[in-house]
């Protein structure tokens, strides 16, 4: 059983990370439910693990080790068409992943930034895409557009947004 | 200089993970995609990158959703918290997040200590100076308690919020339990188990109130004066273990297991106010619904502890003391004969003779692996069968028609209670499960010897579906006269159904008592 400080130690560490983490398990699982799924099964384990981390040491690194192992055995149990699927694959996004965490990071930053210079219009579109078990369909359904429609202007949103982040990363110098 | 983070020949890329976040990617394009990616740094950086914008996005507005507040992350409490670091302002939202009942789990589920600091955490963190006294306001309330065991119930695995272990509850939020059991904590640190078809609402850190159904409670030091009101009357706990109920018609009782109550029963409005009964150990009252203007009576009953589930199944080991397998286990040896071949998980690949794996050390217990060639496990369990041992069989057996398990149990006691557990679906007709499971025992039972236990188990395949066994049984001997080990053979002498599972041997020291 962990004293209290490292239970403060732990909740400090867990919320400062946690973002990242999340966004780390959403690239390997290409799926919002199945991270946010794993994102709870790695928290249980690094928590009935802390005791085993070493102060000083990266959290981030350690709770991404647990991470992936999660993801791995979570696809040997669902092996479903809802993710993509390969060892190769997680590999690669892995590797990819630690050599951009620069470029993410600032890619975050930027986001609220980007996110004011949308039109109010888009910010409530986004705002009803992204509720818990939204799709495109359900976003179709509230706001009486074809379903075609709101898909297109998601895809313009977002490739509006991933050009803004890109301009900021570069003004501010990341490569 | 060319600022278009997507060269031309990528723009397809994007369409596909914007495909692929809407979940309208076909088959062929998630393949095309994952080659591209595999094969092509530059469009892995591009995937990675894209996906990062949906998690920020998501990340940023659903807490929004949840908080009330704006999305700008310069909000006062984000300022208030540079000890955090890096991200700035997703330290709030990481901290909003948290609390989220589904992310919240995972820290909750960890165990209360970790609840309750978590809570002292997020309680600094929402002491917001003046000017923060709008966003203040709109933040979650804290949670007050929290599911720490669950047996029986809801999947772990069901989407949303399911009543599993860690899942906080804030004030005035209900839990209707259909089935199984929970153990909720209140942070306070009364401990409750509730029962299915029971209804309780959290009314704050240490107290709810109990609509329908039965729960038993424990109280620590810290917590006296643990209150569970009823629809008739209100019960306050002066430091003891007690157990309520309350039945459709809203007749509540109240039985005293060790300490003291009090129970107050409840008036109308203009009516003179009941008196307050104490009851001790040993003691039990029922306080029935009376008219608006009459005063409820309190009626004493005889305490029955054994109406209650006091204990969850968890606190002991899974298999009750009187169950628990003898050393050796209760299987001795398997043998398996003439089976499928093939190349799955968990063993890998197998031939006709391939014996099975070992089953889970706890026997069969919520999440243990049921088949040597699936990754299936249990996901609900009867009572009487926690804890059996059983033969992990190859679930690809079905496919072949004159396979064969010889089985012999440890001769360290004269007799056992051996279980088919048998799909339901193999079968649509009760008459024609039982014809199966005969066939299926041939060699050493006659027809209806094994009989419908009445008990079952839900199988997970990892599919989101749970597939229901039905348990038969029969009590034989381990061995001869001359005590020989007898081997009992399980066979098919048909295709098992494929849509079915295969069956699964399980075995019991003896047979369940007749109250179970």
């Amino acid at each position: 059983m962990l004293d209290s400080c490292q239970t403060a130690e732990f909740v400090r560490l867990w919320t400062l990370h946690g973002r990242r983490l999340w966004a780390y398990l959403l690239a390997l699982t290409s799926n919002d439910a199945d991270a946010d799924e794993i994102y709870q099964d790695v928290g249980v384990t690094l928590w009935e693990k802390f005791d085993q981390f070493t102060p000083g040491t990266s959290f981030e690194a350690w709770a991404r080790r647990v991470a992936l192992n999660k993801v791995r055995s979570f696809r040997q149990l669902r092996r479903h068409n809802t993710v993509l699927c390969s060892p190769e694959f997680l590999d690669a996004i892995n590797e990819t992943i630690a050599e951009d965490s620069q470029t993410l990071d600032a890619q975050s930053k930027a986001l609220a930034d980007c996110w004011k210079k949308l039109p109010a219009k888009q910010q409530e579109l986004l705002e009803r895409r992204y509720q818990p078990g939204a799709t495109a369909r359900s976003v179709a359904g509230q706001t009486g557009r074809s379903v075609k429609a709101i898909y297109e202007a998601l895809r313009r949103i977002h490739n509006a947004l991933f050009e803004c982040v890109h301009k900021a990363i570069l003004g501010e110098g990341t490569p | 200089m060319n600022t278009s983070p997507l060269p031309e020949d990528y723009a397809k890329l994007a369409d596909l993970i914007h495909a692929l976040c809407e979940k309208t990617i076909t088959p062929e394009q998630r393949a095309q995609l994952e080659e591209w990616v595999c094969r092509d740094p530059a469009a892995r950086r591009i995937y990675v990158r894209y996906m990062n914008l949906h998690a920020g996005l998501r990340w940023r507005v659903r807490q929004d959703g949840e908080s009330g507040v704006g999305l700008s992350p310069e909000t006062p409490r984000a300022a208030r918290a540079p000890v955090l670091g890096f991200l700035g302002e997703c330290v709030q939202q990481s901290t909003s997040f948290l609390a989220r009942p589904m992310v919240f789990l995972a820290v909750a589920a960890i165990g209360l200590p970790g609840l309750l600091v978590l809570a002292l955490a997020l309680g600094i963190l929402w002491q917001a100076p003046r000017e923060a006294q709008v966003a203040w306001r709109q933040l979650p309330q804290p949670h007050v308690a929290m599911i720490t065991r669950a047996y029986g119930g809801g999947s772990r695995r069901a989407p949303g919020p399911s009543l599993s272990a860690g899942r906080v509850f804030a004030e005035g939020e209900t839990i209707s339990l259909e089935r199984g059991l929970l153990e909720i904590t209140f942070a306070d640190g009364a401990r409750v188990i509730l029962e299915e078809r029971a209804t309780l609402e959290i009314s704050n850190c240490n107290a709810g109130r109990l609509q329908i159904g039965r729960l038993a409670a424990t109280v620590p030091d810290g917590a006296h004066g643990f209150t569970i009101d009823t629809p008739t009357a209100r019960v306050v706990d002066l430091g003891t273990d007690f157990g309520v109920s309350v039945a459709a018609d809203r007749t509540a009782e109240a039985h005293v297991f060790g300490g003291q109550i009090e129970v107050t029963p409840k008036t109308g409005a203009g009516s003179p106010a009941a008196p307050t009964r104490r009851l001790v150990t040993g003691e039990a009252a029922r306080i029935r619904a009376a008219a608006a203007d009459q005063v409820p009576r309190i009626e004493a009953i005889s305490a029955s502890s054994d109406e209650f589930v006091r204990r969850f199944p968890d606190e002991e080991p899974p298999i009750a003391q009187d169950r628990v397998p003898s050393t050796p286990r209760l299987v001795a040896s398997v043998d398996r004969r003439d089976g499928a071949r093939g190349n799955r998980a968990p063993i890998g690949e197998f031939g006709h003779q391939t014996d099975p794996l070992s089953s889970d050390a706890s026997g069969l217990v919520l999440g243990a692996p049921v088949y040597s060639d699936r990754v299936y496990t249990v996901e609900m369990i009867d009572e009487p069968l926690v804890g059996a041992d059983y033969v992990r069989a190859f679930n690809s057996d079905k496919f072949d028609a004159n396979h064969r398990y010889d089985v012999t149990f440890s001769t360290a006691r004269d007799q056992v209670f051996v279980v088919v557990l048998l799909d339901d679906r193999t079968e649509a007709t009760p008459q024609r499960r039982q014809a199966l499971v005969d066939r299926l025992v041939s060699p050493f039972a006659r027809p209806g010897d094994f009989v419908d236990t009445g008990w079952d188990i839900d199988v997970d395949d990892g599919q989101e579906l749970r597939h229901p066994l039905s348990a038969y049984g029969m009590t034989v001997p381990t061995k001869s006269a001359s005590g020989n080990p007898i081997t009992y053979s399980f066979v098919t002498s048909a295709r098992m159904p494929q849509r079915a599972s295969h069956f699964i041997i399980a075995v019991l020291p003896e047979p369940p008592s007749p109250e179970r």
